[in-house]
């Protein structure tokens, strides 16, 4: 079992090392790489080193210090913590400091875990490739010629590299678990409603949940734990427990769904890893059953359709006055409203946001709008037959592997196309664990899904662990 | 499925957005939206159940069961009121009234 986490609280609680120490090494390990791969748009090097000072005192006096002491992490630039910049990767809030910390993230800082930095992603996590971010494009770290991933390709990226022991990264349709594939790593897109939303500067506010991105599906499941549960603060959060870590990795009992029509959309490599885990789940004992897909494309269509429909309504609040960035040169305050959206929104969010205006026009809400919540509604009555007699379902995270960056010879329409398998967790609420299986001739790390029913993260860390036991990957 | 939806009238889009766009941004933005509203007329093969103007509001998110009297004007809460600086809320529509 892979264990960053463990590792390093081991090496606190024990007194083996200091968390000043353990601190020290991670931004060592940024300033070393952050140049070229870019995963970092604020490093807090002074504040996560007085975060440690304190941490040690509170060891030396004999205090209790939290199972997550030492431990240092990342946090996407879309998720707020009080006094740091926040900058949702745009020139529209490039000097914005929020007043207030994230639910998720004063969850992990009260176990003592040290916030190191926030991370590069999409603008608004509008993308899938962290190159719609103004601060420049993140780098694979596995292969610097490639895209990480995205939106949360810079969490992603940063974890790979070893500048922090996890990440905090959110995921609107697919943008924890997409960038998770490329970069090797495991992400949980939780149940909507189990992880707080406050905090995290809204895109889509019915599909969006803030994800642990960690190197080990153990750790994954620490971290959510960590993170989970009601916060007043965010009324669409649920009452539930928060013991996710699985006690077994015997899946012996567990039916597995894996339709096998959707072999046909994948590169040769994703095809056979996913068939590759779905036997390795056979191997260890599940009962893998096939089953028509349901309808991707309506899915993606209706993903697309209401994603961009929120965005449109959440990003209205950008219009230079309240805060944010204000055009220097507007002479009334309707051209300030124009010009700043204007100057501080870039090419892929003013396309969605005039996507989400058209959709609620008039003429789109019947057409396109309501029809997309139709569709919502056909994937719900979808999940729950197959969840009424199954506990999973083995998905592809994306048809390909990690991009080269810059790539030309690909449309917007289909870029959008490649978020069709992980739209189905978004649209539904459903849990989806991601989890590296293989890699493709280039050495390129290779993701596979699990979607589960509602609240079912134990089942699907449990599945996972049953794989990452397999080491059928990274080696 | 309204066929006019994939001519889109981008300037007019963007006006209702609050955007400014160039010539050549507008042409390229309005082909890719075209792009997608053509992709997305599968979603004319759903009907749309259960949703109308009518009972979106009141089937989807909470059913409208109040009198409609708790709307009307006696009843509603006025301005707040300024008392020693400080903004006085009326917490009743009876304290209200006093």
């Amino acid at each position: 079992m892979k264990s960053c986490i463990l590792t390093i609280s081991e090496l606190f609680s024990s007194g083996k090392a200091s968390a000043v120490e353990l601190t020290k090494g991670y931004i060592e390990s940024i300033t070393a790489k952050n140049q070229e791969i870019n995963a970092f748009i604020s490093v807090m090097s002074e504040y996560a080193l007085r975060c440690a000072t304190e941490l040690d005192k509170k060891r030396q006096r004999g205090e209790h210090t939290g199972p997550l002491a030492g431990v240092p992490f990342a946090v996407k630039d879309n998720i707020c913590l009080a006094g740091i910049r926040t900058t949702c990767a745009s020139r529209m809030l490039e000097s914005f400091i929020p007043p207030y910390t994230a639910t998720a993230v004063s969850r992990l800082t009260e176990l003592g875990a040290i916030p190191l930095g926030k991370t590069n992603m999409d603008e608004f996590a509008m993308g899938s490739a962290s190159d719609t971010s103004v601060f420049g494009a993140v780098r694979n770290p596995l292969d610097t010629s490639r895209t990480a991933g995205g939106s949360s390709g810079g969490s992603a990226a940063a974890v790979s590299a070893d500048m922090c022991c996890f990440a905090l990264g959110s995921d609107t349709g697919g943008s924890a678990r997409q960038p998770s594939s490329f970069c090797g790593l495991t992400a949980m897109k939780p149940t909507y409603g189990s992880v707080s939303r406050y905090g995290l500067i809204a895109f889509a506010s019915s599909l969006e949940q803030i994800c642990p991105m960690t190197s080990g599906v153990y750790d994954n499941a620490l971290v959510f734990d960590a993170i989970c549960g009601h916060d007043p603060h965010d009324a669409t959060t649920l009452n539930r427990n928060s013991h996710s870590v699985p006690g077994t990795s015997d899946i012996s009992k567990t039916k597995i769904v894996f339709p096998r029509e959707a072999l046909s959309m994948l590169s040769d490599s994703v095809s056979q890893a996913t068939c590759d885990a779905a036997n390795t789940l056979q191997m260890l004992g599940a009962s893998i059953i096939d089953a028509p897909l349901p309808n991707i494309d309506a899915a993606l269509a209706a993903y697309y359709v209401i994603s961009s429909a929120e965005a449109s309504s959440n990003l209205a609040r950008y219009d230079g006055i309240r805060y944010g960035y204000a055009s220097k040169s507007a002479k009334s305050t309707d051209e300030l409203f124009v010009r700043t959206r204007t100057e501080g929104f870039g090419d892929e969010v003013k396309k969605r946001l005039l996507l989400g205006t058209l959709c609620l026009s008039r003429e789109g809400r019947d057409a396109y709008y309501k029809k997309s919540l139709s569709v919502k509604k056909y994937l719900l009555e979808y999940f729950d037959k197959i969840f009424a007699t199954c506990d999973a379902i083995l998905l592809p995270v994306v048809p390909n592997t990690a991009r080269q960056l810059g790539q030309k010879d690909i449309t917007s329409l289909e870029a959008w196309r490649e978020d069709a398998f992980c739209v189905l967790a978004n649209l539904t609420g459903l849990p989806s664990l991601s989890v590296p299986f293989g890699k493709d001739s280039n050495g390129l790390p290779i993701g596979i899904q699990l979607m589960g029913k509602a609240l079912s993260e134990e089942t699907l860390y449990q599945i996972g662990i049953a794989l990452e036991e397999t080491r059928c990957y990274n080696d | 499925m309204n066929r006019e939806l994939t001519d889109i009238d981008i300037k007019a889009i963007a006006k209702l957005a609050k955007i400014d766009l160039g010539t050549e941004q507008a042409e390229r933005i309005k082909n890719e939206l075209a792009q997608f509203m053509e992709f997305a007329q599968i979603l004319s093969d759903f009907e749309i159940d259960g949703l109308s103007s009518d009972n979106t509001h009141g089937d989807v998110f909470r059913k409208d069961t109040e009198s409609k009297d708790t709307y009307s004007s006696d009843n509603l809460i006025s301005p707040s009121r300024i008392s020693n600086g400080y903004i006085s809320v009326p917490l009743t529509v009876e304290e209200n009234r006093e």
